[in-house]
């Protein structure tokens, strides 16, 4: 049974000469060495490593480029941090007075040429003792001798292109692993059933056994012998949350379950001990192995994508910290109120804080989801989340991490979901199932404590045994699991399988813009006005130069390398206005038209003019390029659902957008998404994208989030959705409904099984038999029917 | 040399003696795959595949056909 | 061809460089294994092809003894599975598992005395089987010196591969070293516990068990042997060689590893369908039958896991003989593993049992699954040892197309055979009798296929030497190269998954060796719980107090019997069907066989079955037929049997034989055992000079007449039952 695997990324194609390493496209200045073309330096390094421990085939067969080299001591800052004995401790799962074991998780693997690579360490760095991957968990072990630091492996690693991922959550918590006690669990169920029906089935098959009273007798003492581990081990997890359930005083699916094991238990037992009858060891040993399977099935889906995570995961492990104009590095969590951290360019604030030195361009794209870093001078505050461009800045913290309010907005209370016991499905059905069943063993004990009280223990006995909800129980965990797979094949990897149940209930959609609708890079650029001559240019170009907004990048962009760029006298820039630079003598200014007086164009994008020398030259428009086939998706969603749009951008985008949404709002900051979505009040899907969002992804019955790779970091939301999938959001709506209406299906005939059964029952001519072949038989056909049902649909809507 | 009828009479019943090996036997698989789940053998069911693929001798060449991780599968993210 | 053998021998512990282990795989073992099962596939098949030709050609036996169908036969089985099958899994285990394992084999003498000790086995056999040392006992003929042999050398086997294990330097145990490991285990249960038996001589021992219950025995050892010898380690070797010819991992390592558990535990337990209608009690029977039905999954499931593999690789199939040769193995697999299920149906095996359909069913298998799957592995194997390629790819290819022909023409006709030749024995005529009540009308409508069948099988003999050819020129193309370098990182012992500890950890460290410990006290365990309850369990087969132990001279005569191999032509176990017990008589009865040691119920009808022969006719018809058998059913295909009116029946042995009898509970007086002879050469007498008033002058002591009085003997105690109620 498959579970939905992260996607790997389809290759780059690029005309231009590509990196022989990592396959970036090369400038004109690019190193060429042996015939290969290198982009820098760094990827020069790790093929000469790699092809002089004759490793070189790893280039022979990979799927794509490994990751880009980053400079050398760029990586040394980056995992500076792990000197710290305190954060080693926490990353080393395994150490002794020669050895350490580590394991990192590394995002950037991806075919089987990374496996070679990594799991031949030992040939590049002999320090290096082992290294085993993991590839469906994109994980490595690695053991490494004590002469070797922690943060040399990583470094080591990263220098090949596979920078490991470590965050916060993973010092402080060795990331959970899958016990694998339910593996055992089956095992022993699975290992008792197959052994307890060879005992049984000289019984059912063939009548002249009866008389072999000796064998019957051992094969029985087998079984009872067979069925302890199966009652008093394998089972143990239904009795606990029956217990459960009953102590927070509702009905779950587990109470039946375990009234029906015990019941099949003592019933045999004595049948056994007293030799009247062959006992039902195999039945009970089989409702156990089926219902394990049913979960193990489950928890295997869930297992697939458990990216459960909270704000600790986006923020860096350590930041460096002036003491007495000394720098040292320093966990992020023991950041004190009044520490003064230096923060390098595309470094996140920790914490809010007053900027003390440096010119600080915070993109604040992570919290408020605008564009346009904020340009702060020394004295303002500057908030947690935001990510400095540029220069590198000094921050005096006012709040410790925690209680920052990026944290804040994060641990508040409404976003956690209610956890109602009863708003999933099988609950709400067990909990009338629980009181019928129970209902229907008084009735036919009161039946036969008139009609022939001898009979009462039998069929009381009977009742519960068939009344079990081995079907039923596996009903949903299947049906839900196939869903699961099925959507992440489809690029929608849901965090768990509730999820689907949630979605089939949608009515409105509410979406977010940037990084949604539209792409998060580069968007289209055009110039309009009069020619710019070279001499303009080389000013645009220096002016733009020396700006970090976004839109200066882009227009940057547009002009040639070969372009001069000029010696800068006087450079300002005024966010949400524009920039102002004298250039060799010229005044070059590029903004809004407020900003250099002129009237503004009716043009339904966003526009930086030009002028210089206070001559108006033309406008670049930026238009926000959207994913292909959005549109035609959003109306077909249309017919079926309410659209809503939150965009934390101007309005320049509204006219393209107004048609295909029964509400709009632009300009929105986080607090005012989750209270847009907190005043809905029917079942509302929010697909956004970003920790700006993070808030309304919670309130939202289902929040969705975007992402362009799964490896790239995602709030916690119910599920993560690859860009393109928002194409086929309909289908996939659709497509959860139906799963839903084939779990309720299969309810349907495993209650017929049940009242066939219990038709048995009552009339008190249950055999061991007729249960025997009862119990297996629904829930294989339970599990066979959902398993084809979904799988037959899924056929259909994704093709 | 037990008397002959008591050995007689285990070999007339010497199903029971199959049994009993089986079973055991049986047992022996159960212990064999309790250690096996237990000592996180199976905690990786790819990358084994993969690995058998290279043999590490030196200055050998590596074929691994990377199409072989079943893309086919996911028929491209929704065309 | 010459060997580059390295300056200085690689020890184990090689030059650890930059934390590496350098180490030498050992290749010259995989070598002597791969030429052992190349000579013994070209001799076993040979010989099958001989006994194929006898069919419509019995003077094919050349008049001597050592080559009658009855000895070759099972020099045939036991050399294609034993030597050929037998070699070539040991030739894939030593290959990969030291690179599953990544490091050499544990020891290099261990290896050697492994392959000449199993060369030697096969010698032995080679020799006494032809003499007619046997014990009677299909696939385990061979006598008990060799049992024990094979035992040692089997556990020497064992050592070696557990030994690699435990020194393995790559940490997961690929799920080929599992198939590996439960071969050694259960084939080391099941030849013990079947090999059960009393010797008497050098070369002679009874079977433990008697009638339903060594029938019993027998097939569960002879299904599992199917299972744990041909099967499980060839799926081991799949699951390591496909990969490797392909190049591209497993289609689904989770459903390998799923495939190697389900079958462990079901497979275990399908024995007993081999006994369907047989005097088996019911409910074991329908046992067999549900088991072998449920193994199918598994069964399945492993081979679509292989052919998957190939999946997207159907251009590289189509050029690659090797990846064919895997192809059609797999195939024949699947068609194997489903049709034996079907065939533990009552119905299907109502109409299959006996007949020539098993044969074909067998060699699809056998020739199919491991034949090419060893193809395919020599075809792989030899340029790799010899360091080039292979000599020529379109040999291979013509070995595959002649191989694969070869296969059609055997098993198509002996399905035809089969089929016909049952539903002729069930043919009636309106008035109720047979239609060919004569046995041997059905014998020669099916004569073509015979030959038909030989074609198919020479077809796959020349395949094979075409093979030899091509290896042997690869061979002499390279250079062997005795030691393959390889380097990999020490295993730390003290390692751990980062992960909560389990109970099930302080009982088990992670080394393979205590979970063998433990499953052997396990063993220990499960046998003292079952064996002290048989004290208590009253006998499953009723005795019937008619039948009474053979005489000397019959038991003599029987011993003969078993020599001769009638077993492998003649059944004696007539099924409650109406067709049988019209044809041959009162069907069997459990009771019957109390003092059968071994049991001689046979699994193919060639020639008719005896079990009701003892008194249809007189002594005389049996010494000419046994002289010259045309003369008395002329067109039968059995071979005349002059020697044993040549050769004394042995006297010396006689005494040992009736007290070893005794030992295993034959009712007979106490010191019969020192009458016996008289006893005998009384019977003897007696017969002789019957056959002397039937114009025979033929003296006492000679084989033919211990054989006549155990053919007067069989089945008849039956008989003195009906006797007794006609009196009353």
């Amino acid at each position: 049974m498959g579970v939905p695997e992260y996607k790997t990324p389809t290759a780059r194609t690029s005309p231009e000469i590509l990196c022989h390493h990592c396959g970036t496209p090369c400038e004109e200045d690019h190193i060429a060495y042996e015939d290969k073309d290198f982009c820098c330096h760094g990827c020069r390094a790790v093929y000469e490593l790699i092809e002089g421990s004759n490793l070189g085939v790893y280039y022979q067969n990979r799927e794509l480029y490994a990751g880009k080299v980053a400079g050398k001591e760029e990586i040394d800052r980056k995992y500076a941090f792990l000197d710290q004995e305190e954060v080693s401790a926490g990353l080393l799962h395994y150490a002794d007075d020669n050895q350490s074991a580590v394991r990192f998780a590394l995002p950037g693997i991806h075919c089987s040429s990374c496996i070679y690579l990594l799991e031949h360490l030992p040939k590049l760095e002999s320090r290096i003792f082992n290294a085993e991957v993991n590839f469906l968990r994109k994980e490595i072990t690695i053991l490494f001798s004590k002469e070797m630091t922690l943060r040399e492996v990583a470094v080591t690693l990263a220098t090949l292109g596979y920078p490991p991922a470590i965050h916060l959550d993973s010092v402080e918590t060795t990331q959970p692993r899958k016990s694998n006690k339910q593996a055992l669990r089956i095992a022993v169920a699975g290992f008792c059933f197959g052994n307890s029906m060879l005992m049984s089935l000289p019984e059912y098959l063939d009548s002249t056994f009866q008389a072999e009273a000796a064998f019957r007798n051992l094969f029985g003492w087998i079984n009872l012998f067979l069925s302890v581990p199966v009652v008093f081990y394998a089972a143990q997890e239904y009795y606990k949350s029956a217990w459960r359930s009953i102590r927070h005083g509702y009905l779950n699916i587990d109470i039946p379950i375990t009234l029906g094991i015990f019941t099949l238990f003592l019933r045999s037992g004595y049948e056994i001990l007293w030799a009247t009858g062959p006992g039902y060891v195999d039945s009970l040993a089989g409702l156990v192995f089926f219902l394990l399977l049913g979960k193990w099935y489950q928890s295997k889906s869930y297992e697939a994508l458990s990216f459960e995570r909270d704000y600790k995961s986006y923020f860096p492990v350590s930041v460096t910290r002036v003491v007495s104009s000394r720098e040292e590095q320093v966990l992020v969590r023991d950041l004190m109120p009044g520490d003064c951290i230096v923060l390098h360019n595309q470094e996140l604030i920790p914490a809010d804080g007053i900027l003390q030195c440096g010119n600080a361009r915070i993109d604040y794209s992570f919290v408020t989801g605008e564009a346009d870093p904020i340009l702060v001078s020394p004295g303002e505050r500057v908030y947690a989340g935001g990510r400095q461009l540029g220069g590198q800045i000094e921050v005096s913290l006012e709040k410790a991490v925690n209680t920052s309010k990026l944290t804040q907005l994060w641990n508040n209370q409404t976003f956690t979901k209610s956890a109602n016991p009863y708003d999933n499905l099988i609950d709400k059905v067990s909990k009338y199932f629980t009181v019928v069943i129970l209902m229907l063993a008084l009735g036919t004990g009161i039946y036969w404590s008139i009609a022939d009280p001898t009979k009462i223990w039998d069929a009381v006995a009977s009742v519960l045994i068939v009344a079990c909800p081995c079907a039923l129980a596996l009903a949903l965990p299947f049906g839900l699991g196939h869903g699961m797979r099925l959507l992440g094949y489809q690029g929608v990897y849901l965090k768990n399988a509730g999820v689907i149940e949630q979605m089939a209930k949608t009515e409105t959609i509410v979406f977010d813009k940037t990084g949604t609708l539209t792409k998060n890079n580069p968007s289209k650029v055009s110039y309009q006005g009069s020619d710019l001559t070279l001499t303009q240019r080389s000013l645009l170009k220096t002016a733009c130069a020396n700006s970090a907004h976004p839109i200066s990048r882009l227009i940057l962009g547009t002009i040639e390398d070969k372009v001069e760029k000029l010696p800068i006298t006087e450079f300002n820039e005024q966010v949400g206005k524009g920039l102002r630079a004298e250039i060799a003598g010229h005044v070059v200014k590029v903004g809004s038209s407020a900003w250099i007086n002129q009237a503004a164009n009716n043009v339904p994008e966003t526009t930086a003019y030009v002028e210089i020398d206070g001559v108006f030259i033309g406008f670049y428009s930026i238009k926000a390029e959207y994913r292909e086939g959005i549109f035609s998706e959003l109306s077909h969603l249309q017919e079926d659902y309410r659209l809503c749009l939150l965009s934390g951008d101007n309005v320049s985008e509204a006219v393209t957008l107004a048609p295909y949404f029964d509400q709009l709002a632009f300009n929105q900051k986080p607090e005012e998404k989750l209270s847009f979505l907190q005043k809905l009040q029917d079942h509302t899907l929010m697909i956004g994208d970003g920790l700006n969002d993070a808030g309304a992804l919670k309130s939202a019955s289902v929040g969705f989030a975007v992402c362009e790779d799964i490896h790239q970091f995602s709030p916690a939301c119910d599920a993560l959705v690859e860009a393109d999938s928002l194409r086929q959001m309909g289908t996939i709506l659709r497509f959860s409904k139906t799963v839903m209406n084939v779990i309720v299906a299969a309810f349907v005939i495993s209650f017929c099984y049940n009242i066939v059964g219990l038709s048995f029952a009552i009339s008190g001519h249950l055999t061991p038999v007729v249960s025997a072949i009862l119990m297996p038989v629904s829930s294989v056909t339970v599990v066979a029917f959902i398993t084809l049902a979904i799988n037959g649909v899924s056929k259909k809507y994704f093709q | 040399m037990a008397h002959p009828r008591n050995l007689a009479l285990i070999i007339m019943s010497v199903i029971i003696v199959l049994i009993g090996f089986s079973i055991t036997v049986a047992i022996g698989f159960l212990l064999a795959f309790i250690w096996a789940s237990g000592s996180g053998q199976y905690d990786d069911d790819y990358t084994p595949s993969v690995r058998i693929l290279f043999d590490d001798e030196p200055n050998q060449t590596l074929y691994v056909n990377n199409d072989s991780r079943k893309p086919a599968r996911r028929k491209g993210n929704g065309k | 061809m010459s060997t580059t053998t390295l300056a200085n021998p690689p020890e184990e512990k090689g030059t650890v460089n930059n934390g590496l282990d350098t180490f030498y795989y050992d290749n010259s073992i995989v070598r002597l294994f791969l030429i052992a099962t190349t000579v013994f596939g070209v001799v076993g098949m040979s010989v099958g092809l001989l006994a194929a030709c006898q069919f419509f050609w019995p003077e094919l036996n050349f008049g001597i003894q050592y080559t009658t169908f009855g000895r070759i036969r099972p020099l045939h089985t036991n050399a294609v599975i034993f030597a050929f099958v037998g070699n070539g899994i040991f030739m894939g285990v030593y290959y990969s598992l030291q690179r599953l394992c990544k490091a050499r084999m544990f020891s290099d003498l261990l290896s050697r005395i492994h392959f000449w000790g199993w060369q030697l086995i096969i010698l032995a056999a080679a020799i006494t089987l032809p003499l007619g040392y046997t014990s009677g006992k299909e696939y385990a003929e061979l006598e008990w010196p060799i049992d024990i042999a094979i035992a040692i050398i089997w556990v020497v086997f064992g050592i070696n591969m557990f030994g690699t294990i435990l020194k393995r330097r790559e940490r997961h145990l690929y799920v080929a070293i599992w198939f590996f490991i439960a071969t050694f285990v259960t084939v080391a249960m099941l030849h013990i516990v079947n090999s059960f038996e009393l010797p008497i001589s050098f070369m002679k021992s009874y079977s433990w068990y008697a009638g339903v219950q060594d029938a019993l025995v027998q097939w569960w050892y002879g299904h599992n042997a199917v299972a744990f010898f041909l099967t499980t380690p060839y799926l081991g070797l799949m699951y390591y060689f496909i990969p490797k010819a392909a190049n591209r991992p497993v289609y689904s390592y989770r459903l390998s590893i799923i495939h190697f558990w389900a079958l462990i535990f079901i497979y275990i337990w399908a024995g007993p369908h081999h006994l369907l209608y047989n005097s088996l009690p019911n409910w074991a029977q329908s046992l067999g039958t549900v088991f072998s039905i449920m193994l199918i999954a598994p069964s399945w499931g492993g081979m679509l896991n292989g052919l998957l593999t190939l999946r997207g690789a159907w251009d590289r199939v189509r050029e690659d003989p090797i990846l064919k040769f895997m192809v059609v193995a797999v195939t024949c697999y699947g068609m194997a593993t489903f049709e034996g299920p079907m065939l533990s149906l009552k119905n299907f095996n109502a109409i299959a049992h006996f007949t020539d359909w098993i044969v074909a069913h067998v060699h699809v298998g056998g020739l199919g699954w491991n034949g090419f799957m060893t193809f395919a592995m020599l075809y792989y194997l030899i340029p790799k040892l010899y360091g080039t390629e292979l000599f020529s790819k379109k040999l291979a290819n013509v070995h595959f197309w002649i191989g694969t022909m070869g296969i059609i023409f055997y098993t198509l006709p002996m399905y035809w055979a089969g089929f016909v030749q049952s539903l002729m024995w069930k043919q009636f005529a309106p008035e109720g009798t047979l239609v060919y009540s004569n046995f041997l009308e059905t014998v020669t409508q099916i004569m073509p296929m015979y030959m038909l069948r030989a074609f198919g099988g020479a077809l796959y003999l020349t395949g094979v030497f075409v093979m030899v050819y091509n290896l042997i020129k690869t061979a002499q193309a390279g250079t062997f190269i005795s030691e393959t370098k390889a380097e990999a990182a020490p295993l730390t012992k003290n390692y751990r998954p980062a992960k909560s500890e389990h109970w099930h950890r302080r009982i088990f460290e992670w080394r393979p060796v205590t979970l063998l410990v433990w499953s052997l006290v396990a063993v220990a365990i499960g046998g003292i719980i079952e064996i002290v309850p048989t004290f208590l369990v009253q006998s499953n087969v009723p005795t019937i107090t008619s039948v009474k132990p053979y005489t000397a001279l019959e038991l003599n005569g029987r011993d003969i019997y078993v020599r001769e191999g009638c077993y492998t032509c003649h059944s004696q176990m007539v099924r409650p069907f109406r067709s049988e017990t019209e044809r041959y008589g009162e069907y069997a009865k459990a009771g019957e066989f109390v003092y059968d040691h071994p049991f001689q119920w046979g699994s193919k009808r060639t020639g008719p079955d005896l079990l009701r022969v003892g008194g249809k006719y007189p002594n005389s018809w049996h010494y000419y037929h046994m002289l010259d058998p045309v003369s008395m059913s002329p067109g039968s295909i059995m071979p005349p049997y002059p020697w044993l009116f040549e050769q004394t029946w042995e006297k010396e042995l006689l005494p040992k034989k009736i007290s070893a009898m005794q030992t295993l509970g034959v009712p007979y007086a106490e010191g019969f055992q020192d009458e016996a002879v008289a006893d005998a050469e009384l019977q003897a007498q007696y017969i002789s000079d019957d056959l002397a008033a039937q114009g025979v002058r033929v003296v006492p002591d000679k084989e033919i007449v211990a054989l006549i009085a155990y053919l007067q003997r069989v089945g008849t105690d039956i008989k003195k039952i009906d006797e007794t109620k006609n009196d009353q």
